[in-house]
């Protein structure tokens, strides 16, 4: 799957598996994706998070307060939990459906715009079009409009390319 | 004491990203509470136990987070 990615790309998704690790997290998610490129200096979609307020601070906020508002939708308040943050999980967190997706979701981008190389822009477009899940969640907590976003990105790739 | 209740929206979309949330949540209960037993002296066999999941499993999950960490494992059950 991987063959098509520019070497940026594979780092972005590189990065996701010791972001997820580094997190306790047992599979890479989608939003660990995410929060790999809001690191990621120099491309469009790090410069699109950046100026939607998010970069990595703002982005695990975003995720905190989504897994806030799911906890509670179930009557359990995270902050009644006095949770240490988990060091190093063990073996290399596994990847989950949701970033599967997200990966497969940017090679549909990047046919549908004629690009034939795989960057780290269309992997965020790719994760962008999840209508469900915890992304698009954290994005309605964060304030930010999806679509309106990923027209956005859309345009500054248009506009770099 | 935590109380479930039914979400009160009638979005299955919030009932269902409760369940993702919950997953999320029992993964750092039981690191947290994993690492608590092994610091207060708990074996593998009896962490295993009390999970109702086979000594392998746990150690497998776990071991090498806590040996990373540097919490004193039982020698005799590595």
């Amino acid at each position: 799957m991987f063959n098509r990615f520019v070497k940026q790309a594979r780092d972005i998704a590189a990065q996701a598996q010791s972001i997820a690790c580094g997190l306790g997290s047992p599979t890479v998610e989608a939003e660990h994706l995410l929060l790999a490129l809001s690191e990621a200096q120099a491309t469009v979609a790090h410069k699109a998070l950046a100026e939607a307020g998010l970069d990595w601070h703002g982005m695990r906020e975003a995720l905190a307060g989504e897994n806030e508002r799911s906890l509670a939708a179930v009557g359990i308040s995270i902050a009644a939990f006095d949770l240490p943050p988990v060091a190093g999980a063990d073996a290399r967190p596994q990847w989950a459906t949701s970033a599967k997706v997200a990966l497969e979701r940017s090679l549909t981008v990047a046919a549908a715009r004629n690009d034939s190389r795989i960057e780290s822009d269309h992997i965020l477009l790719g994760i962008l079009q999840a209508r469900l899940g915890t992304v698009p969640r954290a994005l309605e907590v964060a304030g930010i409009d999806r679509l309106a976003f990923a027209r956005r990105v859309e345009a500054e790739l248009d506009r770099a390319g | 004491m935590v109380e479930l209740q039914h979400p009160s929206s009638t979005d299955p979309g919030d009932g269902l990203a409760a369940v993702v949330a919950l997953r999320r949540f029992t993964e750092r209960l039981e690191a947290a509470e994993v690492e608590r037993a092994m610091r207060e002296g708990w074996s593998w066999p009896e962490v295993a136990e009390a999970l109702g999941v086979t000594r392998q499993a746990v150690h497998k999950k776990h071991a090498k987070r806590l040996i990373a960490t540097g919490v004193q494992l039982r020698r005799r059950d590595h």
